[in-house]
């Protein structure tokens, strides 16, 4: 049931006017959380901004989901060798002697190389993906969407019962 | 509820709920510039309700609960029973991170006989800006503590296990069960503070060493825990700025009893700590303490300093304890009773005026420099010893009680103690040999010329001093000055004339 929701949600997001620079912002945000062990603070800095400002939960969701699982098949191989080259770097040294102990990123466990080297990799893949997602978006909605809406082909479709349920089950109207 | 335009999938547009608020593209477009929509206001008022009623209704309890919990098992080292927890956070003054603490026995409720330690309440302070650094500093009052101090049959002081875990074999002093005095069993506990420190330096060696990575071994699952320390190096996580307390009252239980006297309980008395840290190598100040308080009629201070500091560079690090006592009008019983037999002689009256400065090296070398003021002194020897200070014991108590007879106060201030405190080597001033070897006329003498040297130089002093405010002329120096040689010459001649 859950699962279906969500993905009712996620058709009304692409379907509404939601912004794509938000959508793509949500989808970075998740991506950046599957990339963090969600024991440390930064992460659960994350959860909370995801549920406390106005951020796509359902995109953010997806990536997340979609990320975790690649973390968790090698993905996550990367992390440690980012972090331990950022944090035992001698020329950072005193950026991260005096960064790391400024008040409230203390609490946000950046001195475990996994945190560091997640939220780094994580935040670049985001900051990659950000373009491509709004193109995505901007796409679906001005030639996927209008075009196979107006499609005669598709309405003739849609008249069948069995179309009309599955419509119900997984747009939920 | 908001809503949004939809085109369905067969082309119709719909009016629908939105899926969220974001999604509105209204309500997007609107709130894109004020910052109040970027929030969700309705998760923060239940975040709010949510952690606000547990807060209120659970975290005190729950929070009390789990520390009796833990103190009930001494499974810490001690025993404790919170009556009552405040945490205080949302309390109505805002004073944020103030924790209150009522004990049992505050409360009037049944507590173990003989705690070692106990307390109407703790106040903890915690520091906000250091909290935000993670860090756990804070400032701890104490109402009303109070301290049992119990020396055992086996002359072990129960303040040994305070903070320790259950003792292992290995852990176990070879040679500490004999029975001793409070000196000695004061001694033992100084040992077992220099290992403890021992252990700690190890435990802090090897706990900030980053956990092992192998080469080479590929595996899916990463160590997320490993991290650096480089950073928190310099760093103390848990500082006990300053622990202060008044009305302590500290209660000396002797289980041995060796017949030296019961000693009366320090009461009236104030207590500050500071600087107590989880590595105190790094902290930047030294610990320190001053417990006061009236003992037996008396007043005594013991203050003192325990400096764990790492040296600058290479140099190693300082392992020093200084400990000051001072004491005004202390009954000399109180020295029979704590020294025991650690005293070749048996005070029977008397009162002492005492400055004590100990010096501890690595927990090992000792300095101990006494000055005494004895008044109205008496002594006997202690049954058994034969000699005191080279001496033969009866006469010495003899010589010792004579020139105590003759004098207001018998001032010994050149005694040393030196080496280590398993092994002291006592160094006998000239005070004490002089009564040993001369007799008493020959120290009074001494004590007398002391005096009048002391009283030139005070003399000297006061003249420097206010001579200019007298308007002082060469004349009005001159009187002084005759006066001065008067008074020097009618005091020598009055002691000469006494002998």
């Amino acid at each position: 049931m859950f699962l279906l929701t969500w993905i009712r949600k996620l058709y009304k997001v692409l379907s509404a006017d939601a912004s794509p620079g938000a959508i793509a912002f949500a989808i970075a945000f998740g991506i950046t959380l599957g990339c963090l062990p969600l024991t440390s603070g930064l992460a659960m800095l994350l959860i909370a901004s995801v549920l406390v400002f106005r951020v796509q939960i359902s995109s953010a969701l997806l990536s997340f989901v979609v990320v975790k699982a690649c973390a968790l098949a090698g993905l996550s191989q990367l992390f440690i060798p980012v972090g331990g080259w950022l944090l035992e770097n001698e020329a950072l040294h005193g950026f991260w002697t005096a960064a790391l102990n400024w008040p409230v990123i203390a609490w946000l466990d950046l001195d475990r190389l996994a945190v560091t080297g997640g939220a780094v990799v994580g935040a670049a893949v985001g900051a990659i993906l950000f373009g491509p997602v709004v193109w995505l978006v901007v796409s679906y909605r001005r030639w996927l969407h209008d075009r196979v809406s107006e499609n005669r082909f598709f309405r003739w479709l849609t008249n069948f019962w069995i179309v009309k349920g599955l419509r119900f089950i997984f747009v939920g109207r | 509820m908001s809503t949004e335009e939809t085109k369905t999938i067969d082309g119709k547009k719909k009016k629908t709920p939105a899926a969220d608020d974001d999604a509105a593209p209204e309500k997007r477009t609107r709130s894109g510039l004020n910052p109040l929509r970027w929030v969700r206001w309705k998760v923060v008022i239940v975040l709010a309700i949510v952690f606000g009623g547990f807060y209120l209704l659970g975290l005190d309890p729950l929070s009390r609960w789990k520390l009796n919990d833990v103190g009930a098992e001494g499974a810490q080292g001690a025993r404790w029973n919170v009556g009552a927890l405040d945490l205080g956070i949302l309390t109505g003054d805002f004073d944020f991170g103030k924790v209150l603490v009522e004990t049992a026995r505050k409360q009037g409720r049944r507590t173990e006989k003989n705690r070692a330690f106990s307390a109407d309440s703790i106040s903890i302070d915690f520091n906000a800006n250091q909290a935000l650094r993670k860090r756990l500093w804070g400032s701890v009052e104490l109402a009303a503590p109070q301290l049992v101090v119990r020396r055992s049959r086996d002359g072990s002081l129960n303040v040994e296990e305070i903070g320790e875990e259950p003792p292992t074999k290995d852990d176990e002093i070879s040679e500490s069960k004999e029975p001793t005095d409070w000196v000695g069993a004061v001694g033992r506990w100084l040992e077992k503070l220099k290992k403890w420190e021992e252990r700690r330096r190890k435990w802090m060696g090897g706990k900030d060493e980053p956990s092992d990575e192998q080469p080479g071994k590929k595996k899916i699952e990463i160590d997320t825990k490993r991290r650096i320390t480089y950073p928190f190096e310099g760093i103390t996580r848990f500082v006990a700025e300053k622990i202060e307390g008044s009305g302590l009252e500290i209660r000396f239980v002797d289980e041995a009893d060796s017949g030296s006297g019961e000693i009366p309980p320090l009461t009236d008395g104030r207590l500050v700590i500071q600087n107590v840290s989880e590595k105190p190598s790094v902290h930047p100040e030294p610990i320190s303490w001053e417990v006061s308080g009236n003992l037996g009629g008396g007043t005594v201070t013991l203050g003192g300093a325990l400096d764990l500091r790492r040296g600058e560079g290479d140099a190693p690090p300082r392992n020093d304890l200084v400990v000051t006592l001072t004491g005004t009008q202390m009954p000399l019983s109180l020295a029979n009773a704590f020294a025991g037999e650690s005293l070749p002689m048996v005070f029977e009256k008397g009162t002492v005026d005492l400055v004590v400065t100990m010096t501890l090296t690595d927990f090992e070398q000792i300095d101990v420099r006494p000055s005494m003021q004895f008044i109205n002194v008496e002594v006997s020897p202690r049954p058994g010893v034969k000699k005191i200070a080279n001496t033969d014991a009866a006469v010495f108590c003899k010589h010792f009680n004579e020139a105590a007879k003759q004098l207001d106060k018998l001032v010994i201030d050149d005694l040393r103690i030196t080496g280590t405190y398993l092994q002291p080597k006592i160094e006998l001033g000239d005070t004490l040999v002089t009564l040993a070897t001369s007799g008493a006329r020959a120290l009074v003498d001494k004590q007398v010329e002391k005096r009048i040297e002391k009283g030139k130089k005070e003399l000297d002093r006061f003249l420097e001093k206010n001579a200019p405010d007298l308007k002082g002329s060469e004349e009005t120096r001159k009187v002084i000055e005759g006066v001065e040689k008067t008074l020097e010459k009618g005091l020598e001649g009055f002691l000469k004339r006494s002998r």
